[in-house]
């Protein structure tokens, strides 16, 4: 089971261990521990359309891998 | 709103096949480009030649040519000339989508945009990811156009029952593979099959067609085929809301494809914004 924060699971940032979600990602293979509504909220700050996008996956209680690369992309997209 | 009572009776194989016989045949211009995907050995003036033939792969070549991005506008009037600014694969990738698009007719079902912008997203993704596991590119992306046909098929062939399937995905807020399997007892990935069959496909189509929802995992790790390579491209365009639909979910993605894949974030970004790009350019230049 790889658990993860909000904060990593959206942002990328590296969590206590230093370790981002991206450098995580491939070890993800099975439902995650943390609380997807923490995760799934914070993916809706960020962008709400982006979540509502993955919210069969989040539902499931499944980290869509795609999620987070994409949410990234729509932060770099509206910071440039 | 349909009810479980008003649900339309499920479709079997058999009715599915006979109804796909009666579909109008793919133009053979059509035929044929598919028929050439791959082949290294195909040059500037039979494509011109089998383009210049088509109204339509005609006036939708030479209005990506025309187009501001490439500086050329209104100086491009010949197929060659085209050939030659955006290169064989653009151009026969924009003649293929076109010719497919005009296969089956727009008032088919409501989400007909929507259905081609995710097709030609999925095409573009599945091209610019080839090349990364040293595929072949053309048929990629000609294996991203192709991928949903099934559900064109199921919406040509019973256009009330296939309303249906789009009124229970709405009202239960599932995926389409799960609606069809509801309402009608059969998806568009064994449509997708049928119609392949019907229309002479090739192996490789005619596998990833019928099999890019599921991909087989017995042999780990997974090896990047066109069929995961599919599966990949289809999840991406998804994740992108390349379809514009505003209800658009991402269906789960097969993580040992995902693991094979070994995408760093920054070639993620590199190829979000590649294919976003590139779709622009593709429906501007097939817009009727």
């Amino acid at each position: 089971m790889t658990e993860d924060t909000p904060s990593s699971a959206t942002t990328g940032e590296p969590d206590s261990a230093g370790v981002s979600l991206n450098e995580r990602q491939a070890s993800i293979s099975v439902p995650i521990a943390a609380p997807l509504s923490s995760v799934s909220q914070v993916a809706s700050t960020i962008d709400p359309v982006v979540a509502h996008r993955f919210r069969h996956c989040l539902a499931q209680q499944q980290l869509h891998p795609l999620m987070p690369l994409v949410l990234q992309c729509r932060t770099q997209g509206a910071q440039s | 709103m349909n009810t479980a009572l008003d649900r339309p009776r499920c479709i079997d194989l058999d009715d599915l096949a006979c109804r796909t016989q009666e579909l109008p045949t793919l133009p053979a211009v059509v035929l044929e480009l598919l028929q050439a995907t791959g082949d290294a050995t195909l040059n500037l003036d039979e494509l011109a030649a089998k383009i210049r033939h088509d109204q339509v792969m005609t006036a939708r070549v030479l209005r990506l040519a025309n187009s501001s991005f490439y500086g050329m506008t209104g100086q491009i009037s010949l197929v060659s000339e085209a050939i030659t600014i955006l290169g064989l694969r653009a151009v026969r990738s924009v003649a293929l989508s076109a010719r497919l698009m005009c296969a089956f007719p727009s008032q088919a079902h409501r989400h007909h945009v929507a259905f081609w912008r995710h097709t030609m997203g999925t095409a573009l993704c599945a091209r610019a990811l080839a090349h990364r596991f040293d595929l072949d590119e053309d048929e990629a992306f000609t294996a991203g156009l192709l991928h949903d046909l099934g559900r064109l098929c199921l919406m040509s062939c019973f256009p009330g029952p296939y309303e249906a399937v789009m009124d229970y995905q709405q009202e239960h807020d599932c995926y389409p593979l799960h609606a069809e399997r509801a309402v009608l007892g059969v998806d568009h990935q064994q449509a997708g099959e049928v119609l392949a069959r019907c229309w002479h496909f090739s192996a490789s189509m005619t596998h990833v067609m019928s099999k890019h929802h599921v991909v087989s995992t017995s042999e780990l790790p997974v090896t990047m085929d066109l069929v995961a390579l599919i599966h990949l491209a289809d999840n991406v365009a998804h994740a992108l809301g390349l379809s514009g639909d505003p209800d658009e979910s991402v269906p789960p993605l097969d993580l040992h494809v995902w693991m094979a894949t070994q995408i760093t974030p920054q070639d993620a970004q590199a190829l979000f914004v590649c294919v976003e790009r590139e779709l622009a350019l593709l429906t501007d230049a097939l817009a009727t």
